[in-house]
C-alpha cells in the first residue's frame, strides 16, 4: 500500500515537472516568435500555460511579454490587463528605463502595487521609567525608583498613504514593572515594593519610512490609550533595630496584593520611535526602539489608601483589607507617570494590491527620460 | 506633506498640554495625609495639639530594644512632616526607669506641660507596680526648661498614676489620677466590700510648682471619698480660680435603689482649695462597668457644657459599649446613653466638631484577630452618623486623640502596629472620615 502511494506521489511530482518544462519552452519560443516580430503568436503560444498553475517566476515573464506584444499590436486592454497579471505576480517589478521599451515603462506609471495596509507583528523587551509628579511619603525618608524588566507583545497595520508615509494602529499587550525602594524609615528600615502591571496598548501614528533598499530606516510619532488592565505589588521589608548585639533585622514579606483598584484603567502617552526594516522577499523583518512618555497618573487620585469606590461601609473587613499596604507596610504611593522604553524585533507582512492609479504618475517617466537623453553622448 | 506635519505637530501639543503635572495634585497629601513617626523598637501614641500656625505637637512613648522607655515628643508642620524631634526621660535616682507620658497641654505662652508616670519598681509586698508623676515644661522647640518631679507626697503615698493635667489660668496646673496605694481614704462602707484597688486624687500646682492644693490632704484624715474601690480622677475643669470640675469614675454609690459597687462616670465641683462641695452627680448603667476615658468641653457653638466619653462594658477592664454624658455649665445631667454603633470598643478621646454641629469620638475597637481605630462621628446627641476604621484588622491598632481642624478636617493620633512594628501615626482625613480632597 505504501509502495502505491509514494509511487502516486512521485509520479505527480514528475508530471508537473515535466508541464513545468513544457512551458519554459513554451516561453521561449513565444520570445522568439517576439523577436522574430511575429507578434500575434505570442498570446495564442502562451494561453496553454497560462491556463495552468505557474511558477511566479515564469508569469512575471510571461505576462510582461505579453504586454509588450500587446503595446506593440496597439491593444492598450489588453497590454494593461496583461501588465496588471505581471503585478499580480510579482508586486515590487519596476521597469528598468534602461533596458526596457519606454512604451512599457510608461505603461508601468499607470499602475502600482505598493500596498494599501501593511501587517505586522513583534515581540521585544521594555523597562519602565518613573516620573513622580506629587511625593506622598509617609515617613521621612528617601524613596527611589528602580527599572524592572518587562516584555510586550504587539500587532498592527500601516495604512500607507503613499511610498512613504503611513498611519500605523497598533494593539500591545505590555507586561512592564518597576521597583520602590524606601530607605530611611525609621532611621534604618528599608521598605520595597515590587509593582508588576498588565497592559492593553492601542497606539496609533505617523510613520515615515524609506521605500527602497535592503535596509529601510523608519521613524514615528503617536499617541496611544493604555489600558492597566491588572496591577500586582508584593512588598518586602528590613526592620532593623539596634540592640547589644548590633543590628537586628526582622524581615518581612507581603502576600501579593492585586493593587489595580488603586490604579486608573484609562491612561494616555505619546512615543517616538524608529528602526529599521530588512527585506526579506516581499516581507521584511525589523528591529523597532521606542519611547513612550507617560501623560498620566496612574494613581488612583481617590482610592489609592482606602478603596472607596467599592465600600460604602468604612469600618467592613474589606475596607480595611484596602488600606494594608499603608497601614500594614507603611506605603502610600506617589502620585506618578511612567514612561516605557521598548526594544521590539517583528516580522513584516505587506498586503500587496497591483492596481491601475487614477492619475499616471507619466511626469516621472518623462522627467527620467529627459535625463537620460541629456546624458547621452552627443554625436 | 505640509498639512501633514503641521497637524502632527499641533497633535503632540495638545497631547503634551494635557500632560498630568504636580500643580493637577496641588492639594493632595496636605488636605489629607498619612504620616508615621519613630525609631528603633515600638512608639506609641499618646496626645497632641495643633498650634496656632497649624503646626502639631505629637507626644508618644518610644520603646527601643536598648534603654528605658523614653518620651518622645515630635513637632510636625501642618502637612505632619517632621520639623524635629525630642526624647526625654529619667527620674533622679532612677535614671534608667521607664517613662509612661500621659498628657501634654500648652501652657498659652507658647511653651508645654509634660505630664508623665515614671515606673520605679514593683511593692514587694503587695506586687503592684510604684509609680511616681513628673511634669515637664518645654518650649515650642522642644526645649526641656524645667520639670517638677512629685515624689510620691513627699513619700507619704507608696504610688500614684497620674492621668491627665489642665492648665489653669494662672499659668499653673490641675492633676487628675489615682493611686493603688489605698490608704489615702478610708474603706467604704459596705456589708461585703471588694477589696480596694485604687483612689482618686486632684492636685494643683502654680506655674512655679507650689502646691496650691490637694484633694486628699485638705481634708485629713480622709477626704470626701467617692466611696471607691476602683476608680480614678480623669480631668479638672476650671470654672475660675475659686471653683473646679472634677471629672472621674468610681464605684461609689448613688443611692439609688438596685445600686452595686461598680464603676459610673462621677462629676463634682470644688472650692478654691479644692474641697469637694455639692452632691456627686452620676451618669451610667448600674449593671456595667462604666468607665470614663475622656471629657471635653463644649464651645458655645455647640451649646456649652460638657461631654463625658467612656466604655461600657459586663467586665471590668474589658471592651464594651462607648458610653456618653452631655452636662451643661452647671454640671446639670442633658442626656446620657450608649453611642448607636455595634461592636467592642474602649473609649479614648472626644472633641467638638464645630463645623458640623456634632461631635468626633475616637475608640479602639476589638475585633476577632486584633484592634482596629474607630472614629465615629456624631450629631448633638450623641447619635452615630458615620463610622470609619484605621489600621489592619488583625494587628493592635489603638486611637488616643482627635481633633477637628478649623477647615472642618479631622485630625486622627494613634499608635499603628504595621508589619513587624508599632508607630505613631498621625492620620488627616476629610469631613467624612476619608482620605479624599
Amino acid at each position: 500500500m505504501r509502495f502505491y502511494v509514494l509511487f502516486f506521489l512521485v509520479a505527480i511530482g514528475a508530471g508537473s515537472l515535466r508541464a513545468q518544462d513544457e512551458c519554459e519552452l513554451i516561453l521561449t519560443r513565444a520570445a522568439d516568435e517576439f523577436n522574430a516580430g511575429h507578434f500575434y503568436d505570442t498570446p495564442s503560444l502562451l494561453k496553454g500555460c497560462l491556463d495552468k498553475n505557474q511558477s511566479a517566476e515564469w508569469r512575471q515573464r510571461a505576462y510582461l511579454l505579453l504586454s509588450e506584444t500587446y503595446l506593440l499590436v496597439d491593444d492598450p486592454v489588453g497590454a494593461e490587463s496583461s501588465y496588471l497579471k505581471v503585478l499580480q505576480a510579482n508586486p515590487e517589478y519596476v521597469p528598468d528605463e534602461k533596458i526596457d521599451p519606454i512604451d512599457l515603462v510608461y505603461l508601468s506609471s499607470k499602475f502600482t502595487a505598493t500596498p494599501i495596509f501593511t501587517l505586522f507583528a513583534k515581540v521585544g523587551p521594555n523597562v519602565s521609567p518613573v516620573h513622580v509628579v506629587s511625593h506622598r511619603e509617609t515617613t521621612t525618608s528617601e524613596g527611589k525608583y528602580k527599572l524592572m524588566p518587562g516584555v510586550q507583545l504587539g500587532v498592527g497595520a500601516d495604512w500607507n498613504y503613499d511610498d512613504n508615509i503611513s498611519a500605523t494602529l497598533e494593539a500591545h499587550y505590555v507586561f512592564s514593572g518597576y521597583k520602590y525602594r524606601v530607605t530611611g524609615v525609621f532611621e534604618k528600615d528599608v521598605i520595597e515594593m515590587y509593582d508588576r502591571q498588565s497592559w492593553i496598548k492601542f497606539p496609533l501614528s505617523v510613520k515615515y519610512q524609506a521605500n527602497q533598499g535592503k535596509y529601510r530606516p523608519y521613524g514615528y510619532v503617536g499617541y496611544s490609550v493604555d489600558l492597566l488592565i491588572g496591577d500586582r505589588a508584593t512588598i518586602t521589608l528590613e526592620d532593623n533595630n539596634l540592640d547589644e548585639g548590633g543590628i537586628q533585622t526582622k524581615p518581612g514579606e507581603s502576600p501579593v496584593y492585586k493593587i489595580q483598584p488603586k490604579r486608573n484603567t484609562f491612561n494616555r502617552s505619546m512615543f517616538v520611535g524608529g528602526g529599521v526594516k530588512y527585506k526579506l522577499g516581499l516581507q521584511y523583518a525589523f528591529i523597532d526602539v521606542r519611547y513612550a512618555l507617560g501623560l498620566t497618573n496612574l494613581v488612583d487620585v481617590d482610592n489609592n489608601i482606602f478603596n472607596y469606590e467599592n465600600s460604602s461601609d468604612k469600618t467592613s473587613p474589606d475596607f480595611q483589607t484596602s488600606g494594608e499596604i499603608a497601614l500594614r507596610w507603611g506605603l502610600v504611593d506617589n502620585f506618578f507617570r511612567m514612561d516605557n522604553l521598548s526594544v521590539s524585533v517583528g516580522y513584516v507582512y505587506p498586503l500587496y494590491k497591483p492596481r491601475k492609479l487614477k492619475k499616471a504618475r507619466s511626469k516621472s517617466v518623462f522627467r527620467s527620460i529627459k535625463k537620460q537623453s541629456n546624458e547621452a553622448p552627443q554625436e | 506633506m505640509r498639512l501633514l506635519r503641521n497637524s502632527v505637530v499641533l497633535f503632540l501639543l495638545l497631547s503634551w498640554s494635557s500632560c498630568d503635572t504636580k500643580g493637577d495634585f496641588e492639594g493632595d497629601f496636605k488636605n489629607y495625609f498619612l504620616k508615621y513617626f519613630g525609631e528603633d523598637g515600638n512608639q506609641f501614641a499618646v496626645d497632641m495639639h495643633v498650634n496656632d500656625d497649624g503646626t502639631i505637637m505629637i507626644l508618644g512613648r518610644s520603646e527601643t530594644p536598648v534603654g528605658p522607655k523614653r518620651i518622645f515628643l515630635v513637632k510636625t508642620d501642618s502637612e505632619g512632616n517632621v520639623l524635629w524631634t525630642k526624647k526625654f526621660g529619667g527620674y533622679p535616682g532612677f535614671p534608667s526607669d521607664d517613662e509612661y507620658p500621659q498628657d501634654l497641654e500648652a501652657i498659652g505662652d507658647g511653651n508645654f506641660y509634660i505630664l508623665t508616670n515614671v515606673l520605679l519598681g514593683k511593692d514587694i509586698s503587695t506586687n503592684e507596680d510604684i509609680f511616681d508623676f513628673k511634669v515637664i515644661r518645654v518650649s515650642g522647640d522642644g526645649d526641656r526648661i524645667d520639670s517638677l518631679v512629685f515624689g510620691n507626697n513627699n513619700s507619704k503615698w507608696s504610688t500614684q498614676f497620674a492621668h491627665s493635667l489642665t492648665v489653669l489660668s494662672n499659668g499653673g496646673f490641675a492633676i487628675a489620677g489615682n493611686s493603688q496605694d489605698e490608704t489615702l481614704y478610708g474603706e467604704p462602707t459596705a456589708s461585703l466590700p471588694p477589696p480596694d484597688i485604687e483612689d482618686i486624687f486632684y492636685l494643683a500646682y502654680t506655674t512655679n510648682y507650689t502646691v496650691m492644693w490637694n484633694s486628699v490632704e485638705f481634708n485629713d484624715p480622709y477626704a470626701i471619698s467617692l466611696g471607691e474601690y476602683e476608680g480614678s480622677g480623669v480631668r479638672v475643669f476650671e470654672k475660675n480660680l475659686n471653683e473646679f470640675y472634677f471629672f472621674a469614675y468610681s464605684d461609689g454609690l448613688d443611692g439609688t435603689p438596685g445600686d452595686t459597687y461598680e464603676p459610673n462616670f462621677n462629676t463634682f465641683y470644688g472650692s478654691g482649695n479644692g474641697l469637694p462641695l455639692g452632691p456627686v452627680r452620676f451618669a451610667g448603667r448600674k449593671t456595667t462597668y462604666d468607665v470614663l476615658a475622656s471629657v471635653i468641653e463644649l464651645p458655645g457653638p455647640l451649646g456649652g457644657g460638657y461631654l463625658e466619653i467612656g466604655t461600657s462594658s459586663s467586665l471590668t477592664g474589658t471592651f464594651g459599649e462607648l458610653y456618653f454624658s452631655r452636662r451643661t455649665n452647671s454640671l446639670s445631667p442633658v442626656n446620657e446613653g450608649t453611642v448607636n454603633i455595634s461592636g467592642d470598643f474602649s473609649a479614648a478621646a472626644a472633641a467638638p466638631s464645630i463645623t458640623s454641629d456634632g461631635f468626633l469620638i475616637l475608640a479602639t475597637e476589638q475585633l476577632p484577630g486584633g484592634t482596629t481605630i474607630r472614629l465615629v462621628k456624631t450629631d448633638l446627641a450623641v447619635r452615630e452618623i458615620w463610622s470609619a476604621n484605621f489600621g489592619t484588622f488583625n494587628k493592635e491598632n489603638t486611637g488616643a486623640q482627635v481633633t477637628e481642624l478649623p477647615d472642618g478636617r479631622i485630625l486622627v493620633l494613634g499608635t499603628v502596629e504595621l508589619e513587624t512594628q508599632k508607630k505613631i501615626a498621625l492620620i488627616k482625613v476629610n469631613q467624612n472620615g476619608e482620605f479624599l480632597n
